[in-house]
C-alpha cells in the first residue's frame, strides 16, 4: 500500500518540480521588470519537446546517452525513495537501511555523472566541454557535500545517542529531528544546512554555477546534441534535481512534524519551493555566470574549509 | 486546454547569417523587460537541436551558406523560420554583392517576413507570434504557404 | 561588493511593477519623427528619377516607356525606410507613413507599391508628354482640374515655338472635341 502511495507522491513532487521551474522564471521576470512567462510554463515545455523529431548527427553515441538517461531516472527514483515522504503519521521512508545518507549522496553524484555521459555521448566539441566542465563542478562541490554528509552522520549519533551503526541513516536524523523539534535548534546542524545552501546552486546547476551547460558560450554545454523527447526527459531530470535537493534540505532540517498528511505534505511542497527561491532563483536574479576556475576555487576554499571546519567540531 | 499546447512555448535560435547586427540587436530588445517576449513562452536556446523557430538575420554570405544550411538543417520538425530584416528578405543595401550567396528563401522555405532594417521590436514579437501559427498548422499538417495572412500593419493581434 | 546596492535595485523594481510596454493589447507607439513606409501618389510626380538615383539599396525601379507609361515601383523587402527619397523629390510625390510601426508578412512580393504615370496628348501640337504633376498645374493655375490639366500638358516645344494666342486656340479647340468641362 505504502508504494502506492510513493508513487503518486513521486508523481505528484515531479509535477510540482516543473511548476517550482515556472514560479523561478515568473519572480525573476518579475524581478527584472516584467511579467514573465505563465507559471506553468515549464509544464508546456516539457509537453512540447514529446511533439518534436529531428535528425541526430551521425557521430553521436545514442545508446550511451539513452543508458546515461535511464541512469539518471533510476538515479532520481532512488534518492527520492531513501528521503522520509509526509503520507501517513510523520515523516517516513519508503526503503530504510543504515547507510542510506550515503546511498543518497551517492545517487546526487550519479545524477551529476549522467550528465557527464550524455556530454561525452554527444561527441561534438561543445558537449565534451560541457561535460569536462561537469567533471570540474562535481570535483569541487562533491568535497565539501561528502564532508557534510559524514559530519551530518556524526552529528545526528551523537545528540540521539543511537548505536553506532546507524551513523549515516537517515532515521537518525529523523530521530534526532524530533529529538530537537527542527535539527536548526543544534548550532553544528545549523552551520551545515548553511554551507549545503551554499553548495545548492552547483549541485542543482543554477545561475552562478551553471557553468557546465553555459548557453552562450558552449551552446548548452552538454545537452547541445539533444533534441526532442531526449531532450525532455533531461529537462525533467533537472528539475527532479533541483526539487529532490530543495525537499531534502526542507524535510531533514527544517519541517516541522503534524500528525495530519494533508497538512505534511502541503508543507513539504511549499518548504521545497521556499528552498528552491534561496538556492535557484535569488542567485539568478542578482548575478552572472561565473568561470569555471572562479567556480572550483570559489567551492574549495568557502564551503569546503567550512565543511572541514564543521566535520572537526563534530568530531571533537 | 492551452497548458498542453505545444506553440505555447516557442524556444528561439537566433541564426546570424551575416548581418550588420543591427537586426541582432533588436531580436534581443524583443526580450527585455520593456519588450518582454518571455510573456508568450519565448526562450532564447544556444543549440539549434533545441529549437522551434529560428529567427534568421542577414543576407546569406558565401562563406556562411553551408553553415547557415546544416544549422537549419539540425533543428527538429516542426520548425519555422522568420527571416528578420530586408537584407535577410531580399539582401537590403547589399542585395548584388559579390560575396551574397542569399536572400535566405532562395535557399529554404521561409515562413515569416520581418520587414525593416531594422524592424522594430514590437514587429519581430509579431514575427514569432505568426511563426507560432505555422507551428500549429504544421504540427495538424495542414501547412499551406498561403493559408496565413498578412498581418494588420501595427494593428492589434 | 555592491549586493546591497542590487538588492535595493530589485527590491526597487519589484514594487514599482513591470515596465512592459502594452504592446500586443494596444497598437504600436511609434516615436516622433519614425519612419515608416515611403508612400508613391503618381499624381504628383513628374518622372524626375531623382529618387531613383539617391535611393541607397535601389528600392525603387523606374521602367520609363518613352511616349507609353512611366512605370514605377517601391519594393519594401529592399527600402529600408530612409526617407532619402522623400528629401528628394521635388514635387513632394512621395510622402512618408509617420505611424505604422510594424510590417509583418507571410509572403514578400505582397509588400510593395506599383503604380505609374500615364503619357498625354499636348493639345497643340498632339506629341506625347509626361502627365504634368499636380503640385506644379497649381504652381500655375492655382487649381487642378480637367481645364488647367490640359493647359499645363502643352509640350515645351510648342511653348518655344508657337503665340501664345495660336496656344489658347488650339487648347479651345482641345477641350471642345474632347468634352472637357471648363471651369
Ligand atoms: S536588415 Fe538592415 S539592420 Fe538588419 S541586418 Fe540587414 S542591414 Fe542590418
Ligand atoms: S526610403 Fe530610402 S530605401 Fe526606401 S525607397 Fe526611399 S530612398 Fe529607397
Ligand atoms: S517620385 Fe518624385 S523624385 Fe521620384 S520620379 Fe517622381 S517626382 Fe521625381
Amino acid at each position: 500500500m505504502s508504494i502506492l502511495y510513493w508513487l503518486l507522491w513521486i508523481l505528484l513532487l515531479f509535477v510540482w518540480a516543473l511548476l517550482v521551474g515556472g514560479i523561478d522564471r515568473k519572480i525573476v521576470a518579475h524581478l527584472q521588470g516584467r511579467y514573465g512567462p505563465p507559471f506553468w510554463q515549464n509544464i508546456t515545455d516539457f509537453v512540447k519537446l514529446f511533439y518534436k523529431k529531428g535528425k541526430v548527427a551521425s557521430r553521436t553515441a545514442l545508446v550511451v546517452i539513452d543508458v546515461a538517461l535511464v541512469i539518471g531516472v533510476a538515479a532520481a527514483v532512488l534518492a527520492l525513495s531513501v528521503l522520509p515522504f509526509p503520507m501517513g503519521s510523520g515523516d517516513s521512508q519508503l526503503l530504510s537501511a543504515s547507510g542510506d545518507l550515503i546511498i543518497f549522496a551517492y545517487a546526487f553524484a550519479l545524477m551529476a555523472m549522467v550528465y557527464v555521459l550524455i556530454g561525452f555521448g554527444g561527441k561534438s566539441p561543445y558537449t565534451l566541454v560541457g561535460a569536462s566542465r561537469e567533471i570540474s563542478m562535481l570535483l569541487s562541490y562533491e568535497i565539501p557535500f561528502i564532508l557534510l554528509i559524514v559530519a551530518m552522520g556524526y552529528r545526528a549519533v551523537f545528540i540521539t545517542g543511537l548505536p553506532v551503526e546507524s551513523i549515516f541513516s537517515m532515521s537518525a536524523l529523523l530521530a534526532a529531528k524530533s529529538q530537537l523539534g527542527t535539527l536548526l535548534m543544534d548550532p553544528i546542524f545549523l552551520g551545515i544546512f548553511l554551507v549545503l545552501l551554499v553548495l545548492g546552486p552547483a549541485v542543482v546547476g543554477s545561475v552562478p554555477f551553471d557553468i557546465p551547460e553555459a548557453e552562450t558560450e558552449i551552446v548548452d554545454g552538454y545537452g547541445a546534441e539533444l533534441h526532442g523527447p531526449r531532450l525532455g526527459v533531461l529537462f525533467g531530470l533537472k528539475h527532479i534535481k533541483l526539487i529532490t535537493y530543495s525537499y531534502f534540505l526542507w524535510m531533514v532540517f527544517v519541517s516541522p512534524l503534524t500528525g495530519s498528511v494533508l497538512l505534511n505534505v502541503l508543507s513539504a511542497l511549499l518548504g521545497s519551493l521556499l528552498v528552491a527561491i534561496v538556492i535557484n532563483t535569488i542567485p539568478r536574479a542578482v548575478s552572472g555566470r561565473f568561470r569555471i576556475d572562479q567556480g572550483a576555487k570559489f567551492y574549495l576554499l568557502g564551503p569546503g574549509l567550512a565543511s572541514l571546519l564543521l566535520l572537526l567540531l563534530t568530531l571533537v | 486546454m492551452s497548458i498542453f499546447k505545444p506553440e505555447k512555448s516557442l524556444w528561439i535560435y537566433h541564426l546570424n547569417t551575416g548581418s550588420c547586427n543591427g537586426c541582432d540587436i533588436e531580436i534581443l530588445a524583443a526580450l527585455t523587460p520593456k519588450y518582454d517576449a518571455e510573456r508568450f513562452g519565448v526562450k532564447l536556446v544556444g543549440s539549434p537541436r533545441h529549437a522551434d523557430i529560428i529567427v534568421a538575420t542577414g543576407p546569406v554570405t558565401a562563406v556562411a551558406k553551408e553553415s547557415v544550411l546544416r544549422v537549419i538543417d539540425q533543428v527538429p520538425e516542426p520548425k519555422a523560420i522568420v527571416v528578420t530584416g530586408v537584407c535577410g528578405i531580399t539582401g537590403g543595401v547589399f542585395r548584388g554583392g559579390y560575396s551574397i550567396a542569399g536572400p535566405l528563401d532562395t535557399l529554404v522555405p521561409v515562413d515569416v517576413y520581418v520587414f525593416g532594417c531594422p524592424p522594430k521590436p514590437e514587429g519581430i514579437m509579431v514575427g514569432i507570434l505568426k511563426a507560432a501559427e505555422v507551428l500549429e498548422l504544421k504540427r495538424k499538417g495542414m501547412y499551406q504557404k498561403d493559408v496565413v495572412r498578412i498581418s494588420e500593419t501595427g494593428g492589434v493581434l | 561588493m555592491p549586493f546591497g546596492e542590487i538588492f535595493g535595485k530589485l527590491v526597487d523594481t519589484l514594487v514599482g511593477g513591470p515596465v512592459v510596454k502594452p504592446f500586443p493589447k494596444e497598437p504600436v507607439k511609434v516615436p516622433p519623427k519614425w519612419r515608416g513606409k515611403p508612400l508613391y501618389d503618381a499624381e504628383d510626380c513628374t518622372g524626375c528619377r531623382q529618387c531613383e538615383r539617391v535611393c541607397p539599396p535601389a528600392a525603387i525601379s523606374i521602367e520609363d516607356n518613352k511616349g507609353e507609361f512611366f512605370h514605377y515601383e517601391i519594393d519594401y523587402g529592399v527600402c529600408i525606410y530612409c526617407w532619402y527619397c522623400i528629401d528628394a523629390c521635388p514635387t513632394a510625390a512621395l510622402t512618408g507613413d509617420d505611424r505604422t510601426g510594424l510590417y509583418v508578412g507571410t509572403d514578400r512580393t505582397q509588400e510593395k507599391i506599383e503604380s505609374g504615370v500615364p503619357y498625354v496628348e499636348c493639345p497643340v501640337c498632339g506629341s506625347k508628354i509626361l502627365r504634368p504633376a499636380r503640385t506644379l498645374v497649381i504652381r500655375q493655375f492655382k487649381k487642378y482640374t480637367p481645364e488647367t490639366l490640359v493647359r499645363a500638358s502643352v509640350c515645351p516645344k510648342c511653348r518655344r515655338e508657337k503665340t501664345p494666342e495660336e496656344i489658347e486656340s488650339a487648347v479651345q479647340k482641345f477641350l471642345e472635341d474632347h468634352g472637357i468641362p471648363r471651369d
